[in-house]
């Protein structure tokens, strides 16, 4: 599969596809990877595809003007994210080279280390893999490899309602507001996000638990119909707070109720309106 | 001590809900003094942080009140909304915070009436549960 990806990765750049590609190479320590960017042949025989690919390299179009041509890998979770920026005007389709990866899941790197194998299973599995929505890269110009999901789907994880408001309150509590979740976020791109912001205020800077819980909060509230469940935020949380639990039982509402699923729309979902959505502003006498 | 009387934010549009709540007033109808009026130009412009800042902040009720479906002086601002309030409430119930304690409904600047009634049992439903304390 490496080597497929290198020769495709090649081509892209010979023909003058793109200026570069971007994609993972072998990281620093077992167990990962790191992005890595291509710009010559010489360079593609660094990249590297296997269940250590844990990054969502969607993150990075937005760093890029728009008229730059790059080529991106992509997992199916990855190539949705992708799909939401086009949707929402921040990448052009033309401009970007979607190399999709056929993915059964992947592994969290903590959990791998722990295990001592790269070898993908229930217990080594990123926890978002367990709660995979996508079969196949949305958007890809070319899929590379086959790929059989066997792990098994992960059920409800909420706990019950009278918990929740102090389950919440100790996890948040918890939070160093690093703002990681948001920075790794591929589909978080405010130039300035409203926690930064001092005028008006929303939430200050202050780790606590109260002030957390409205950057959460809110943060779940602008990813709604947008999150495609990647897990990366999870994945950095340096306090392992659940960060992305709102997130998904989100999704799960907004499949219920609308039935969208991010990053498989051509419209954002907050952006448009249909005559026969659900009202919740009609109360049955 | 005295008795718990919850603040209630009441998030009202500028051309049916809050012409509304004006039309109870000058009809002498009476409703509960707990609620606190933000007029917004639009229900299409209640940000769901609105919401979560008030409860944030230890409101104990925040209700959102728009022009029916259709009647929207931007055309299509309520639209929006309807699309949005929904998320908005199962957020909050994920959160913990019980679907009494957020109330979405359409008023409109006919129906003083109503929105006196509204906020009546909307208190009334309030004061059947704690404050919701401060969140520090």
């Amino acid at each position: 599969m490496t080597d497929k990806l290198r020769e495709e990765a090649k081509r892209v750049l010979r023909e003058g596809i793109a200026e570069m590609v971007i994609g993972w190479a072998e990281g620093s320590a077992e167990f990962k990877t790191t992005p890595f960017f291509a710009f010559t042949e010489e360079d593609c025989d660094r990249l590297v595809w296997n269940t250590a690919c844990v990054n969502n390299l969607a993150k990075y179009l937005t760093d890029y003007p728009k008229e730059k041509k790059i080529a991106l890998c992509v997992k199916p979770c990855d190539s949705a994210s992708v799909n939401v920026l086009i949707a929402e005007n921040k990448v052009l389709r033309e401009n970007i080279y979607v190399i999709g990866l056929a993915c059964g899941g992947v592994i969290d790197p903590i959990k791998a280390a722990d295990a001592g194998t790269c070898e993908l299973s229930d217990a080594t599995a990123k926890y978002a893999c367990l709660h995979c929505v996508h079969d196949k890269p949305e958007v890809a110009d070319i899929v590379l490899g086959e790929a059989e999901r066997k792990l098994t789907p992960a059920g409800e994880d909420m706990p019950p309602f009278e918990e929740r408001r102090k389950y919440w309150e100790k996890e948040f509590d918890k939070c160093v507001r690093c703002y990681a979740c948001r920075q790794v976020c591929p589909n978080c791109y405010c130039e300035q996000c409203f926690a930064d912001r001092t005028d008006p205020k929303w939430t200050s800077r202050k780790p606590t638990a109260g002030e957390s819980w409205m950057f959460h909060a809110v943060r779940v509230m602008h990813m709604a119909g947008r999150c495609v469940g990647c897990g990366e935020c999870e994945r950095v949380c340096p306090k392992s707070i659940p960060v992305e639990k709102l997130s998904r039982e989100m999704a799960k509402y907004v499949k219920d109720i609308y039935d969208y699923t991010a990053g498989m729309g051509e419209k954002p979902l907050l952006g448009t309106y249909k005559d026969e959505d659900y009202d919740a502003g009609v109360h049955e006498e | 001590m005295s008795e718990y009387n919850p603040k209630i934010l009441a998030v009202l549009c500028n051309w049916c809900s809050y012409a509304g709540a004006d039309l109870a007033g000058s009809s002498r109808m009476h409703y509960p003094t707990n609620v606190r009026i933000l007029r917004v130009p639009c229900s299409g412009r209640v940000d769901p942080m609105f919401v979560l800042k008030a409860f944030k902040s230890g409101f104990d009720g925040v209700i959102v009140l728009g022009c029916h479906p259709g009647d929207c002086h931007y055309a299509k601002g309520n639209y929006y909304t309807r699309r949005r309030i929904p998320l908005l409430k199962n957020l909050l119930a994920n959160l913990g915070v019980p679907e009494e304690r957020f109330h979405f409904e359409w008023v409109s600047a006919s129906e003083g009436a109503r929105f006196a009634e509204l906020v009546t049992e909307f208190t009334a439903a309030l004061k059947e549960l704690p404050p919701m304390g401060k969140m520090i």
